[in-house]
């Protein structure tokens, strides 16, 4: 005993903030749990403070108490002991006011408790309805009420339910006006049982980092709503009058609340307000702007009818009258045509009967429309809504095919004759609309289709035809893969490559589908390898089909038809044939599908392949072209693979070379080896090889070859963040105080073009590379800039040309000085286009730079806009006027006259497309400011 | 306010002028032409609509004319009903947009479509006087339901 009442003491003299005391509590529940005491020796012992005067004591005995109820089991209370806690703790309800959170505490476990007797939790409740005014506590006393109000109704159901109308009111009043999110949300999730409609009038608070929003109260409190059948006599029309508001939010949270509705409310209530709904809804479908709310109506509309469609004579009498009132706007030249039709789209979805009556009803008067016009824009719509219904009534009645009936039989073949119509808009529909068709179409119809498609495949078409051709090749190739090789098989492509090409393409679109990847392939393939012009068409397709899909189809390809091997042997064969600027395109194409398919290979497989092929090409070792194969068989190699590399060999190439193009190749090769040697003796030597000569190629008038070797070895360098970047860079940056060339180099440092440079083909890349390079090149230009180097503006251009927007922002206030220089000595269109494409956007997005420069701006832009050579410019410069008219009031009223005045001249530009951009531009500076 | 005309019929609009190579070139010179003019004044908004004059057909290209050396530009508009009242403020909207929108050499005209109006000579007279279209301008009220009906497009 003497052991406890220390502990006892030990708790009584702690103050309740202390760390300590909850502990304490939690330990005296456990020695009451081990019958080392007992809790009438408890309550005993807490006596003089639960009795005390002093406000603060009863409250930490009260405390004390409830923290040690809330740490004991359920069951091991008895009765007795149950009724004298309760009987106290209903008495302290009525104490002081601070006093009441700590009675609060206790009372869950109290009610949670096994053995205690009937009647009693009723006192406890009556007690806190009648003591304890629930709003006028702190939010985790409101929180902890409704806590207890949710374990009675969990626990007693029953008592609780013969407290009738009283615990109603009880709660009802606990929770009015609850404004606190977190209490809410809980009441929302709990209400279901328990409704009560409370008003919204919620704005979630910036800084609370637990943010509820809007949204998520008005979605937890729609089941709520909807929760019994019986609350559907007020949740409807309370639906219909928020429908019928100007709110944006309350039209969504109704239609919302009329979608959720349907599953539990009778439905009758939603026939005794159909046609109220359905002409409220009906309007709103006419009048609405916003796409988002239009379509929430149409889901409406779908919902509404398939709830009514349970009683099957009531819905298909208000179908019929929904048909009538809409038949009258089935014009297609009627402005409520597109609304009538979605909305008799949206109906008929609803159920099978009404997908049924509206086809009946409507599809005739459509099909004969659909004679009658001539308008190819009419057509194709009256043509779409009457395939969007066939296949909705086709969809919900599965039982009914489409021959079987008389209006679904002719849809097909009118779909087939606008295939051959002669306008492009009618074809293109025709087409889309028999791919959507594809499921329900039978066999012998479809075999008219393919005639059509055959043909169609190699015909030469507008592009939106060819596009509808190439996705109803592919949805049918998905569901019927056999008839379509059968089709593809059979197409004779005599005409000429041309036709070939169309061939080829159709081809390859089906490569996607796993039945035919193989057939595909195999096609694609045998013409690469096929003449020469058979083989640049092919090869141009078959690499974007790789670059579609690359690990699969490279797979495949290195797999069945040793594609390496193949194409190397091809290329020896003809290489006598290849002229670089003729078959540059297809060049590349054969070194990308190199490239592509070797990327994927393991490293053994990569370097038994590659090994075996150099052996094979170093017959050519003279022929500029070496260089092509070399891009694709090296740009992919995985690092560490061992195939030995002549860089000496690459770099006499590419800057002797007198086809630019090689010069390109070979530049973006060498920056690829370089970023992949690891080891740094091999690198130095490597670098120091290029740099001899590139020195000599600079001397022997090979300036251009040489200086992009130097961009490309120091973008590989850069990329990898090595040492030696910036003294690449700083050639580069003294070279162009002569050459042209090496300040355009800077373009290619951010240029995300240059495949061979990807990690895909395992390139060291580190993080935040180009922000680095970024910094340290205009830190460079920015302390090192004067009158005489103004080679160094242009260095700046073009680097901004590519560089990435956030990192320019993020420099922008160091470089502004240059960039207001660069826009007014600039001389070099391209680069003042890059520039003022660069300020434009950051106009746009509004950075506080561009608000404290506007005037500087504005005053190069309008020179710019009237006087610059080049309309590219003056068209770019009126942009950024446009974009500053939506800049504050205040900053722009003072300058509005003068730009008004100097927008004058531009009106009467020489060309059209700026006199276009300066109507826009004058037309928002006069509205600054002005009543509208 | 009840709408004089709920259910107009709708025209599609016409497609965006292709961008020629005489016009990307820099030194071909491009005159000022119908369909430039036409482009300017198509995308204004009827009052009562949400929908541009070209859908209502009340602009048309050819009936616009322009006369590059002479500085003359002339537009004949058509109201979607002859005894349409908002006419008026459709001239004055078109009148204002051009006011703003072509260089000051040039005399623009703004008429009704001779036979499409109840009232054609009187609203003919009041777009041509300057000071009532000055006037007009003043009016707070006025200009504000012009500006929203040219700012739109």
């Amino acid at each position: 005993m003497d052991e406890t009442q220390v502990k006892i003491t030990d708790v009584t003299n702690l103050t309740t903030d202390d760390p300590k005391f909850a502990e304490a509590c939690s330990s005296l529940a456990n020695s009451i749990q081990s019958e080392k005491y007992a809790i009438t020796q408890l309550v005993q012992d807490l006596g003089p403070l639960l009795t005390n005067t002093t406000i603060a004591d009863r409250e930490k005995g009260t405390l004390i108490l409830s923290l040690v109820l809330t740490h004991l089991p359920n069951n091991i209370l008895n009765s007795t002991q149950l009724n004298f806690i309760c009987n106290f703790y209903s008495e302290r309800l009525n104490d002081h006011h601070q006093v009441v959170p700590a009675v609060l505490r206790g009372l869950i476990p109290i009610v949670r408790s096994e053995n205690i007797s009937q009647g009693l939790s009723t006192q406890l409740l009556t007690a806190l309805f009648q003591y304890v005014p629930c709003q006028q506590q702190q939010q985790p006393d409101r929180y902890n009420i409704y806590q207890f109000i949710k374990t009675l109704l969990d626990k007693r159901k029953d008592e609780m339910k013969a407290m009738g109308l009283d615990l109603v009111y009880g709660v009802i009043s606990a929770i009015d006006s609850e404004r606190d999110p977190r209490n809410l949300l809980f009441l929302f999730n709990w209400l279901p049982n328990f409704v009560k409609i409370i008003e919204l009038d919620f704005r979630p608070s910036a800084q609370d980092e637990h943010t509820i929003t809007r949204e998520n109260l008005a979605d937890a409190l729609c089941p709520c709503l909807c929760a019994l059948p019986s609350f559907a006599d007020l949740c409807i029309p309370l639906a219909i009058e928020k429908l019928e508001s100007e709110l944006y939010i309350a039209k969504l949270d109704s239609l919302n609340l009329l979608i959720n509705g349907c599953i539990n409310f009778p439905v009758e209530t939603y026939k005794q307000h159909s046609s109220v709904l359905w002409s409220v809804i009906q309007k709103e479908v006419f009048t609405c702007k916003d796409r988002d709310l239009e379509r929430r109506c149409l889901e409406t509309l779908t919902c509404l009818f398939r709830k009514l469609s349970t009683d099957c004579s009531y819905s298909k009498q208000l179908t019929k009258d929904v048909i009538d009132t809409l038949k009258g706007n089935l014009r297609p030249d009627a402005i409520l045509y597109i609304p009538s039709a979605k909305i008799i789209k949206s109906i008929s979805q609803a159920s099978s009967e009404t997908a049924d009556l509206i086809f009946k009803e409507i599809s005739p008067l459509l099909i004969n429309m659909y004679n009658i016009t001539t308008t190819p824009s009419h057509k194709s719509i009256i043509l779409q809504q009457l395939v969007d219904l066939t296949i909705t009534y086709l969809t919900l009645n599965p039982g009914i095919s489409i021959d079987d009936t008389e209006n679904a039989k002719v849809v097909p073949s009118i779909c087939l004759k606008a295939i051959i119509d002669a306008e492009t808009q009618i074809r293109m529909t025709g087409i889309t609309s028999f791919s959507h068709l594809a499921l329900f179409i039978s066999t012998a119809t479809r075999r008219y289709f393919y005639d059509n498609l055959s043909a169609l495949i190699v015909l030469k078409q507008e592009s939106i035809v060819r596009e509808a051709i190439i996705s109803a090749l592919k949805i049918y190739a998905a569901s019927y893969y056999e008839e379509i090789q059968s089709i593809l098989q059979n197409i004779q492509t005599n005409n000429g490559l041309e036709s070939l090409e169309l061939y080829l393409n159709a081809v390859g679109s089906v490569v996607g589908v796993p039945q035919l990847m193989s057939f595909s392939l195999s096609i694609l393939v045998k013409n690469v390898f096929g003449t020469l012009d058979t083989a640049v068409v092919a090869a141009k397709i078959l690499n974007h089909k790789l670059e579609e899909n690359e690990s699969i189809i490279s797979k495949h390809l290195i797999e069945n038809e040793s594609i390496v091997g193949r194409i190397v042997d091809y290329f020896l064969q003809n290489i006598n044939h290849f002229n670089i600027d003729i078959h540059c395109v297809f060049l590349e194409s054969i070194a990308k599908i190199l490239m592509i398919t070797l990327r994927y290979a393991e490293e053994t497989t990569q370097e038994a392949l590659v090994i075996q092929q150099l052996e094979k090409i170093k017959f050519i070792k003279s022929n500029d072209l070496h260089i092509i194969i070399l891009y694709g068989l090296l740009s992919s190699l995985r690092p560490n693979t061992n195939v030995s590399i002549n860089i000496n060999e690459i770099v006499n190439l590419t800057v002797e070379t007198s086809a630019s193009d090689i010069s390109n190749f070979g530049s973006e090769l060498l920056g690829n080896i370089i970023n992949k040697t690891v080891d740094e003796n091999t690198l130095n030597e490597r670098l120091n090889n290029i740099e001899m000569k590139t020195d000599i190629g600079l001397q022997h008038n090979k300036i251009k070859n040489a200086i992009k070797v130097i961009s490309f070895t120091a973008k590989a360098l850069a990329i990898r963040a090595n040492s030696h970047t910036f003294k690449w860079v700083n050639k580069l940056i003294n070279l162009s105080s002569e050459y042209l060339t090496a300040a355009k180099a800077f373009q290619i440092m951010f240029d995300d073009a240059n495949d061979c440079l990807y990690t895909k083909n395992y390139c060291k890349k580190t993080l935040l590379y180009k922000q680095k390079f970024f910094t340290e090149v205009c830190d460079y230009l920015v302390s090192n800039y004067d009158d005489s180097k103004k080679h160094y503006l242009l260095i700046l251009g073009h680097l901004i040309q590519n560089v990435p927007q956030n990192i320019l922002r993020i420099e922008l206030k160091k470089i502004i000085r240059l960039v207001l220089l660069c826009l007014s000595y600039c001389e070099e269109s391209d680069v003042l286009f890059a520039v003022l494409t660069a300020v434009n956007v950051i106009i746009e997005d509004k950075e506080q730079l561009a608000e404290d420069f506007i005037q500087e701006f504005l005053k190069y832009y309008l020179k710019l806009a009237t006087s610059e050579k080049s309309m590219k410019i003056r068209i770019s410069a009126l942009r950024g006027i446009q974009t500053y008219s939506t800049y504050p009031l205040y900053k722009l009223l003072p300058l509005k006259q003068d730009v008004l005045m100097t927008l004058s001249k531009c009106l009467d530009d020489k060309k059209r497309l700026v006199r276009k951009e300066a109507v826009e531009a004058r037309s928002k500076w006069f509205l600054i400011d002005a009543p509208i | 306010m009840e709408l004089e005309n709920v259910n107009p019929n709708i025209y599609s609009k016409i497609d965006d002028r292709l961008i020629t190579l005489e016009e990307e070139d820099d030194d071909v010179e491009d005159e000022f032409d119908a369909r430039e003019i036409f482009d300017l004044i198509r995308g204004i908004t009827d009052p009562e609509h949400p929908l541009t004059l070209e859908e209502l057909h009340v602009l048309e290209e050819s009936l616009i004319e322009v006369d590059n050396k002479d500085n003359i530009v002339k537009v004949l508009y058509t109201p979607t009903i002859p005894h349409c009242s908002m006419a008026t403020l459709i001239g004055l909207s078109i009148r204002v947009k051009l006011l703003r929108c072509l260089p000051a050499r040039f005399k623009v005209t703004v008429e009704i479509n001779p036979g499409t109006h109840v009232s054609e000579n009187s609203v003919n007279k009041q777009l041509a006087d300057k000071e009532r279209v000055a006037a007009a301008l003043e009016n707070v009220h006025l200009i504000k339901v012009i500006n929203q009906c040219i700012s739109t497009k």
